[in-house]
């Protein structure tokens, strides 16, 4: 004899409109060894679901595994330290650096001082160095704007060869 | 999410996981290979796995994909990943044999013939214990899709154990 409520719970279940509280209801009342023999087909199948449960991984999957992660682990670790350390070491080369300036333009400050220091005791010596000096620095000036002066007349000429070809070519 | 977390929450699933590849692969080693990466797989997305609504199902869908390139890489056979493969071999089981009763053996090579999706929809639903829509989300389908595939599969199963029992008989 066939429960009722078993009975609803089959077609429930053969039609998958079942919840998995019902099936669960179903998976229970099959374990009985009491079944009524028109069932027999449907015992079978859930005889089977159950004995699925049995395939399992061993506890060595579990100690394999976790090495595996931690194996992982470890060059993350290195990972991360290596910007860390480049931190550092990009600090301690600005550091380094901003002394290297500091000190130079301390050297530079006692070079120049000494630039500003009087080299001639005679004002009229002094006028005729600076004087030569000046023209020396004239007449190399002269010399590059005349070479520029010829530079820029040859590129204005062929500015204009080219100005008269494109006209002649619109022209045509 | 560190070690212990992870051991809490994840490594649990693992005989879901591995029940379900074993189904697809067909062999025990394979299945474990594809549990382990499935784990990898999770430990190394761990900081974003907050961001899954259920775990189990997106472990579940890691182990489907990758058992399912393991047999392709395996077969490495024109055939699609469709209604026409079938995927585990009936003739390996996790099981003693000496254990089990033949009609429990014959079940096992009723669901295992079934087409891929009916066995994966029957094993997620009546061995796993899923919900349609963990089953739907599993296997990117939708939840019509998940209980035409269930009816047919279990129609099956039951047509072919009746028959059975009349040849028995």
């Amino acid at each position: 004899m066939v429960p009722n409520d078993i009975k609803k719970l089959l077609e429930k279940y053969w039609l998958t409109e079942s919840t998995l509280e019902e099936e669960a209801r179903l998976k229970q009342y099959f374990e009985s060894d009491q079944i009524d023999p028109s069932l027999m087909e449907d015992k079978q199948l859930f005889d089977y679901f159950k004995a699925d449960q049995h395939l399992q991984l061993d506890d060595s999957f579990d100690e394999n595994l976790l090495n595996e992660i931690i194996a992982l682990k470890e060059p993350a670790k290195n990972f991360r330290l290596l910007p860390f350390i480049s931190r550092i070491a990009a600090v301690g080369l600005f550091l380094f650096g901003a002394g290297f300036l500091y000190q130079q333009f301390e050297v530079e400050d006692t070079s120049t001082a000494d630039l500003y220091e009087d080299t001639y005791e005679d004002p009229a010596l002094a006028y005729e160095e600076a004087k030569t000096a000046i023209l020396l620095l004239s007449k190399t000036l002269n010399k590059s704007k005349k070479t520029l002066d010829k530079g820029l007349s040859k590129i204005h000429k062929t500015t204009k060869i080219i100005k008269n070809q494109s006209s002649k070519i619109d022209l045509e | 999410m560190n070690l212990d977390e992870f051991k809490r929450q994840v490594l649990p699933f693992k005989n879901k996981l591995f029940r379900f590849s074993y189904r697809i692969v067909g062999t025990r080693p394979e299945a474990e290979d594809v549990v382990q990466e499935v784990f990898i797989k999770l430990w190394k997305t761990r900081e974003e796995l907050t961001k899954y609504r259920n775990l189990e199902a997106w472990a579940m869908t890691l182990t489907r994909n990758l058992s399912i390139d393991k047999i392709r890489s395996k077969h490495r056979k024109n055939n699609e990943i469709g209604e026409s493969l079938h995927l585990a071999s009936s003739n390996t089981t996790p099981y003693k044999m000496t254990e089990f009763s033949d009609t429990i053996k014959h079940i096992q090579n009723f669901i295992n013939d079934l087409p891929e999706k009916q066995k994966m929809v029957i094993q997620l639903r009546d061995l796993q214990g899923y919900t349609y829509q963990e089953i739907a989300d599993i296997l990117s389908i939708s939840m019509s899709q998940v209980k035409v595939n269930l009816f047919r599969a279990r129609t099956t199963v039951k047509t072919k154990l009746k028959n059975q029992e009349s040849y028995g008989a």
